[in-house]
């Protein structure tokens, strides 16, 4: 704490008693620290980055979205009232964000896609089913778990965007079903009973993907 | 696999959420032994759960970088402006280039990813010419800076980001390249776009999602159709065909994708002739005031594009602007750009996606700030 100058110090003498690094960082960027603010973006990038990637399932896009739900956070910071946990406001930009990129994205290359029929975007359909294996002759066969993994990966992107979301903070990123809530604006039997048809559909997409599943 | 009702499978999921009171739980348990098939779907559901806690994806290291890099100009942008260079006294212009130009120097050394690259549309006086002149509330088109933004998705593809119109290609003239390519119809078809363009087995460690997707929009030629460097007639008033090819890179040579196998039969059925020129298409889209839609659906009909606007309340963004976009033939670009640059566009979006060797997707993106 000594080498910062002598207003951080103070705000960390009066602010900052708390053990929460998030919550310590999100006060000292509040009065303009950077440096708080980029260990805010450390602290916090791989949920927001984890869960844009799966959401808009594109490397890049995701990036370039991260970067913009920092962009607001920082705008937004002084207006903060600390209602929700910072990650829980984070990761409710980024799914707006997300979620806005894919409508535009739909929105504009399905008219583009739709000059021409025979297309699919691979964004609105299923994975083909392959073959199903007959489970009768290797019924105790364990998963190829690289196959289980790809059809995982396929199967999620191919589910509508409002249970893809779920999942992925649910599932991928472990978040609690009231945190969900807040992110999402849903009771937290909604949020219980959507993932449990979100999960449902997962596995009916994936099933006939997987050797003896 | 064995079908459960809907209560059996909200079973398993509370199961595996710890969610069952200590009752149901033992049930549930008595339920398992009980009942191979509730047991195997319970492994099913754990070994999904398991695969998805893996997809959990780090942030790019250099995160953090570039969002502080963002807010860092954003602190700079909102700062009082400057007096305006005019007013300044001479000698303080002098000083001012003087270490404007050491500045650049430096950069140039120190920054190795912001290079000044040869204008790629200096050779068009009308574009340069439209593009010099004032905005509304002033500000200067050419200022900016070209960067090549990264490797994209560790395949070979650079990501060129330019902020203003007179930074152009990368080092190695690669877009001027890829241009150049995409320019003119492949010769010899479907086989000839095969040889022209064989997609390698992605490098190791790279997963197939992360594979640029590139996509070749084509179109076939009838027989004794106008060659399209004089004429872009739309393709279905030349009689020919226009289809969508997806021919996503996932390891597989150009010639084994089912895109590419049915781009193969569309142009042989279409023209008779297996080596019938496919020509591309590019697809540009816009972020413009919503003034300038019909300026862009004009355009798009003059070069025989097809035209594409999103709905208002599906794409218009926050502050009343629209996503629109065209394609046009790559024959036609000369023309587009000259139109484009009189436009008010806040952003364009230039994608191409082309198969070739190696795998390189050039992106452009431009802002009008």
């Amino acid at each position: 704490m000594e080498e910062r100058g002598a207003s951080a110090g103070l705000i960390s003498n009066v602010l900052l008693e708390t053990d929460d690094p998030i919550q310590e960082a999100l006060e000292r960027a509040r009065y303009g620290d950077q440096e708080a603010f980029a260990q805010l973006v450390r602290l916090t990038q791989d949920r927001i980055y984890s869960t844009l990637i799966r959401l808009v399932n594109s490397p890049d896009e995701a990036e370039d979205l991260a970067q913009e739900v920092y962009l607001r956070a920082y705008r937004s910071l002084k207006h903060f009232r600390g209602e929700a946990r910072f990650e829980t406001w984070l990761t409710r930009i980024a799914i707006n964000l997300g979620r806005d990129a894919l409508r535009r994205r739909r929105s504009f290359f399905s008219r583009i896609f739709s000059l021409d029929e025979g297309f699919a975007n691979a964004e609105d359909s299923a994975p083909a089913p392959r073959e199903v294996a007959d489970e009768s002759l290797s019924p105790e066969r364990d998963y190829d778990r690289q196959e289980l993994a790809s059809a995982v990966k396929e199967g999620l992107a191919a589910l509508p965007e409002e249970k893809r979301t779920l999942l992925v903070l649910r599932d991928i990123e472990g978040m609690s079903y009231e945190e969900i809530g807040e992110v999402l604006d849903l009771p937290v039997g909604t949020v219980k009973s959507r993932l449990s048809r979100a999960r449902t559909e997962l596995r009916r997409i994936i099933g006939p993907q997987v050797t003896g599943w | 696999m064995t079908m459960f009702n809907e209560r059996d499978e909200q079973l398993i999921d509370a199961y595996l959420d710890g969610e069952l009171l200590p009752e149901d739980r033992l049930a549930f348990e008595c339920r398992l032994e009980q009942e191979p098939e509730l047991s195997r779907a319970l492994e099913r559901s754990a070994a999904v759960r398991s695969a998805m806690a893996d997809l959990r994806q780090p942030a790019p290291g250099a995160l953090v970088e570039d969002v502080m890099a963002a807010v860092e100009e954003e602190i700079v942008e909102r700062a009082p402006r400057r007096a305006a260079l005019w007013s300044l006294p001479l000698e303080g212009v002098a000083a001012a280039a003087v270490i404007l130009l050491a500045l650049a120097a430096g950069s140039h050394f120190y920054r190795h990813d912001r290079i000044v690259p040869p204008p790629l549309f200096r050779a068009e006086p009308e574009f340069q010419t439209a593009l010099a002149a004032p905005r509304e509330g002033g500000g200067d088109r050419r200022a900016g800076s070209f960067t090549i933004a990264r490797d994209e998705m560790k395949s070979g593809e650079t990501v060129g980001v330019m902020d203003g119109l007179l930074a152009a290609a990368d080092e190695s003239g690669a877009l001027e390249e890829e241009l150049l390519i995409a320019s003119a119809p492949v010769e010899g078809g479907a086989a000839g776009l095969a040889q022209a363009h064989t997609v390698p087995a992605l490098p190791a460690g790279v997963e197939a999602d992360a594979a640029p997707h590139p996509r070749v929009f084509a179109r076939t030629v009838p027989p004794g159709a106008p060659p399209s460097s004089t004429v872009a007639p739309a393709p279905e008033a030349a009689g020919g065909t226009r289809n969508n090819y997806d021919l996503r890179s996932s390891g597989e040579t150009t010639a084994q994708q089912p895109g590419f196998l049915a781009l193969t039969a569309e142009n042989a059925a279409a023209t008779g002739d297996e080596t019938a020129p496919i020509e591309y298409t590019v697809i540009v889209s816009f972020v413009l005031p919503k003034d300038q839609v019909e300026n862009l659906r004009t355009l798009a009909r003059q070069v025989g594009g097809a035209f594409v606007l999103s709905e208002p309340e599906e794409g218009g963004d926050s502050d009343g602007s629209l996503r629109a976009g065209f394609t046009y033939p790559f024959a036609r670009q000369d023309q587009v750009r000259r139109k484009l640059a009189q436009m008010n566009a806040r952003e364009i979006r230039m994608m191409q996606w082309e198969i070739q060797t190696p795998p390189r997707r050039i992106y452009v993106e431009v802002l009008f700030e």
